[in-house]
């Protein structure tokens, strides 16, 4: 591990992975139910940033664009049913002493663009209209998206706890 | 039902905070890690380019934590406090310093702002009361010990360790109670300026394992401040239950402390 790959990357990109870096693999972790999966998605979306990062106008977006379709693919391979069963078998924990909690498991399991909804809308405050252009939908579909997303933990929950 | 929507929608975003801030942030710290796991995930370029991103990452990562001496953690860890001397109300504040959206947009502008406070950045102080028989109300203030402002957005997390070192099971519920109502909102901490809050849980199951240590994890961050290991317990209890379900600790959001330290209201 050398300095030659940091040698290709600006300060100022630099400073855009330490800005965004917390913040994008946490949304890609939520997106994709799983800490490896979420930073090696994060890894890959840097390094598609980083190819372009002079001729994007807006990298942040760029960036939060290339996270969601990352994760959608990882979504897309096995890599999902993998995860699926280890959520369902072998819950990750967060943290020592601290719980996963089952609604997290419930929102990973989600169809992804219904995660991306709920993710993008109660935990990165993205308004329906950024949901739209991000999922390529109408805005009316990021409606019906979110309340199937709601209705499905609403049921899934209640059956656990109330 | 809307007030169940309502309920749920908080539930879940309380739920992806907590989780989000779980997330390890491991590669700007531990540059060393990423690459060795190439061949199993590889994919040829992306992980070599990834490398020296990697490295880069690395060395201005080498660059923050100098500054940052081993933790210190100018830890006070009170015993419940006589009933005269019961700490300032700090669940209850009103007062709200910034405008600001429940959850910043994790991929866009923040440049002028002041970042989240880091655990490096900040000092814990704690002091515990019980305002009921087998209920305890513990009292965390965060101050800025850094040299720069930064902001504390939002909830803290808890953990708790027993005193064989293992950790002790809860779950850290945003809200909840009375006591610990209130609405998030952005504290900006000045350097030498703290923010609080309050968790409330109970401890009468006198089963269940004492509790040596809390941790907190202040928003947005994924350091913990810890109480210290060779303390007195700090609560002198346990978390009730302990077994299945876990504890539920109910925490407020982080507010403003101020100055005086004095109470100001009540």
């Amino acid at each position: 591990m050398n300095g030659d790959g940091g040698d290709n990357f600006s300060a100022a990109f630099i400073a855009f992975y330490q800005e965004h870096y917390p913040a994008t693999v946490r949304l890609a972790v939520l997106l994709s139910g799983s800490n490896e999966v979420g930073e090696d998605v994060t890894q890959e979306a840097f390094v598609a940033v980083a190819a372009r990062y002079q001729r994007i106008d807006t990298p942040a977006a760029y960036l939060r664009r290339t996270v969601v379709n990352m994760a959608n693919n990882h979504h897309r391979q096995r890599q999902r049913r993998r995860e699926r069963l280890r959520l369902l078998t072998d819950p990750e924990p967060a943290a020592p002493g601290f719980e996963a909690v089952e609604l997290g498991q419930l929102i990973s399991l989600l169809p992804f663009r219904q995660r991306v909804v709920v993710v993008g809308r109660y935990w990165a405050g993205w308004s329906e209209a950024e949901l739209a252009e991000l999922l390529g939908c109408r805005r009316g579909t990021v409606k019906s998206l979110a309340s199937r997303a709601l209705t499905a933990l609403r049921s899934q929950i209640g059956a656990d706890h109330r | 039902m809307s007030h169940d929507d309502h309920d749920l929608e908080e539930r879940i975003r309380a739920n992806l905070r907590d989780r989000a801030r779980w997330v390890p942030l491991r590669n700007p710290s531990r540059p060393a890690r990423r690459p060795e796991l190439a061949p199993s995930t590889g994919r040829r370029a992306g992980r070599a380019a990834a490398a020296g991103l990697l490295a880069a990452a690395g060395i201005f990562a080498a660059v923050l934590l100098v500054p940052h001496a081993p933790r210190p953690t100018t830890v006070q860890v009170g015993r419940r406090p006589s009933p005269t001397t019961s700490p300032p109300p700090a669940a209850r504040t009103t007062s709200t310093s910034t405008t600001s959206t429940t959850a910043p947009p994790p991929t866009s502008t923040t440049t002028s702002t002041p970042g989240a406070c880091t655990s490096h950045d900040l000092a814990l102080t704690f002091t515990a009361e019980s305002p009921a028989a087998g209920s305890v109300l513990g009292h965390f203030y965060l101050s800025n010990r850094s040299s720069q402002p930064c902001t504390l957005d939002g909830y803290a997390t808890l953990g708790a360790v027993g005193p064989n070192g293992n950790a002790v099971g809860l779950t850290t519920h945003p809200g909840g109670t009375s006591l610990t109502a209130g609405r998030a909102a952005r504290v900006a901490l000045a350097p030498g300026q703290s923010a609080s809050f309050s968790a409330e849980w109970n401890e009468i199951d006198s089963t269940c394992p004492s509790i040596t240590t809390i941790d907190v994890i202040p928003p947005n961050a994924t350091g913990a401040l810890s109480t210290p290991n060779n303390a007195q317990p700090p609560v002198g209890t346990s978390f009730d239950p302990c077994g299945s379900p876990r504890p539920v600790i109910d925490v407020s959001p982080l507010a403003p402390t101020s100055a005086s330290s004095t109470s100001t209201t009540s």
